[in-house]
């Protein structure tokens, strides 16, 4: 018996609604591609040409180097600070133990502009040194500190405790332990909350914005803003963001080839 | 070689007591097995002897030097864990020398004692390999290997082939008793298999409910079990409730009664005529007995096959003798002939059996 047309044309209707869904997703990015690359002639043609990129500000290129800058130096804070902490919020059994989780995944729900808000307000009118690129820096790490918190302590409580047992039972002490078998271990773990700071602290606008005013710098994203703001959506402003699109593509990319997707499992889909 | 004793250890989770007063000794070079059901606080007790946890109460000694608040890396001890514990981010080799570099050993003796230790449980020439490229009984061996490479004073070994199939399983102990054998080292091995227990060990504490029940060498537990949970859980048994019917003093004999069954006992000054007794009596040890031999055994009853099992090595007959079934084992050639003695009379021996308090 020959299959019904609804059996026939199922597939096929769930590939175009697919394609329809990533088309949605794929196409604001592509565009931006697009008017990058793409050159109109008074003719009427069209031509594939980089000369945008060429025509991209020193400034730009300056404050995606302060940018970069930024995000290693809140990468190395955060992890620096939010591996020992939840290490120890995993391993030790305390009171309050449940009410400073119950707090973190609360801050997790805080909107973008209110947590921005909220160190502008608290570093730069009640401690008063949110000033220049360490302010920046300062706000940055304070800001994506619960990311990397909660990436480590996902990759602790992930972390069999028998491969910590065996060490210490064969003679490792509590500090052998952690730098010979702990943190070897977490480390690919802990590095999916580093990729994850490295991209969003590269790409963030809402806080930049905000911090913009007390500490003077101006990031990336930030100038591509002002550009438009400026020139209108001209190619070199498409250009300057598909540069910041690259960047993040560029890091996510090196993280997939060195640890593959085990660690980033739920935040990203491949 | 080392002595190893456990005085009064109890270890409670909230109201839940897991370990209870446990007593335990191993002496220099012997292999003491923990033999219990899931549950039974064996493996609680085997971590507070390395000093993963730690006790509520009670003393542990290794020969005279108390290490009761001793962490487990100033223990010298050697544990195997029951899930596979090599370190993922090292290949063979540097799971091996791994407790010898916390030693600070010169790198030359390390490597020679790695090679003795690979050499001592067969897997020599796998040094180079990542633990997820070998199988669960190398994982298993080469744990073995890393452990032994420290020359620990105490092997403690957690249930290590639970997760390994049956045929490897049954080899692999071996390897443990020949290895332990061979380097004279105190071992106390945990387990709730008692085929395992028995076969490698020179002493067994069967444990229950977080409390010691039983302690002897294996062929004392086995025969003489001292409640009716020992001798329920090692092996199989049939369970008859008993009451005393008659009681010679002077030939040594009581009548107990069951079901309407009389079962003779031997050596019944023990019994209290006003209580109830629990008997066991394993299927291996009845016989299916020639009507005209029925003298020749303390005990014979007529029963019916109702039912026959074939195990393989052994064939099962349950055997209904006015109502209450007996198992019995038969063995060799002549089990095959019972194989289609479903519904047919048969008669069976048996001497004396355990009794047991109820």
């Amino acid at each position: 018996m020959g299959r019904s047309i609804y059996e026939r044309l199922s597939p096929i209707l769930s590939y175009l609604y697919l394609i329809l869904v990533c088309t949605a997703i794929l196409l604001p990015l592509s565009i931006t591609l697009y008017r990058a690359i793409v050159v109109s002639k008074p003719d009427g043609s069209i031509t594939i040409s980089l000369q945008s990129y060429t025509m991209i500000s020193e400034a730009f290129w300056d404050k995606v180097l302060v940018n970069i800058s930024i995000s290693l130096l809140t990468v190395l804070i955060d992890v620096a600070v939010a591996v020992p902490v939840a290490y120890a919020l995993v391993k030790y059994e305390f009171k309050a133990k449940r009410l400073i989780f119950t707090y973190l995944n609360g801050v997790w729900y805080v909107p973008g502009i209110s947590y921005g808000l909220a160190l502008v307000l608290s570093y730069y009118f009640v401690y008063k040194f949110l000033l220049g690129f360490w302010g920046f820096v300062v706000a940055y790490s304070t800001g994506f500190m619960l990311l990397a918190l909660l990436t480590a302590i996902v990759a602790f409580r992930n972390l069999d405790p028998v491969y910590e047992e065996a060490a210490r039972c064969l003679g490792a002490g509590r500090l052998k332990t952690f730098f010979k078998v702990t943190l070897p271990l977490v480390g690919p773990g802990i590095t999916a909350g580093v990729v994850l700071i490295l991209v969003l602290s590269l790409n963030e606008f809402i806080t930049a914005l905000l911090l913009s005013g007390p500490t003077r710098v101006k990031t990336a994203p930030l100038q591509v803003f002002s550009d438009i703001r400026h020139a209108g959506i001209q190619p070199f402003v498409a250009a300057e963001a598909t540069v910041l699109q690259l960047v993040s593509l560029a890091i996510v990319i090196l993280y997939l080839k060195f640890f593959g997707t085990k660690y980033l499992r739920g935040a990203i889909m491949i | 070689m080392t002595r190893v004793e456990a005085v009064e250890l109890v270890k409670r989770y909230g109201s839940f007591v897991a370990v209870d007063k446990v007593t335990l000794r191993a002496r220099e070079g012997e292999l003491v097995t923990i033999l219990g059901p899931s549950g039974c606080g064996k493996s609680t007790t085997l971590r507070m002897l390395a000093g993963l946890i730690p006790p509520d109460w009670g003393r542990i000694f290794f020969d005279e030097r108390d290490v009761t608040s001793l962490p487990p890396d100033k223990r010298n001890i050697g544990f195997v864990f029951q899930r596979v514990a090599l370190f993922p981010h090292m290949n063979v080799y540097k799971n091996v020398a791994f407790g010898l570099e916390m030693r600070k050993l010169p790198k030359r003796v390390i490597q020679e004692k790695v090679k003795e230790a690979l050499r001592l449980v067969h897997m020599e020439g796998y040094e180079d390999r990542m633990p997820s490229q070998l199988s669960g009984g190398q994982a298993q061996r080469v744990e073995i290997a890393r452990v032994l490479a420290t020359d620990p004073e105490v092997l403690l070994f957690d249930e290590p082939l639970s997760n390994i199939d049956a045929k490897l399983k049954d080899e692999l102990k071996y390897e443990i008793r020949r290895i332990q054998r061979e380097t004279r080292k105190t071992m106390i091995y945990v387990t709730h298999d008692q085929a395992e227990a028995f076969a490698i060990s020179d002493r067994v504490y069967v444990m229950n409910n977080g409390r010691i029940e039983q302690e002897g060498s294996p062929l004392e537990i086995y025969t003489n079990p001292r409640t009716p949970f020992i001798a329920a859980f090692i092996g199989t048994t049939n369970f008859i409730e008993t009451s005393i019917k008659e009681y010679d003093e002077k030939g040594g004999i009581a009548t107990l009664e069951a079901a309407g069954l009389e079962i003779r006992v031997r050596h019944p000054s023990i019994l209290d005529k006003r209580k109830r007794y629990f008997i066991s009596i394993r299927p291996e040890d009845i016989k299916v007995i020639n009507p005209n031999d029925q003298k020749s055994y303390l005990n014979a009853l007529k029963g019916t096959v109702e039912d026959t099992i074939f195990i393989g090595t052994t064939v099962r007959l349950n055997i209904n003798i006015n109502g209450l079934v007996l198992k019995v084992d038969t063995y060799g050639a002549e089990r095959f002939s019972f194989l289609d003695s479903k519904g047919k009379e048969i008669v069976i021996g048996f001497d004396s059996p355990t009794i047991l308090n109820m």
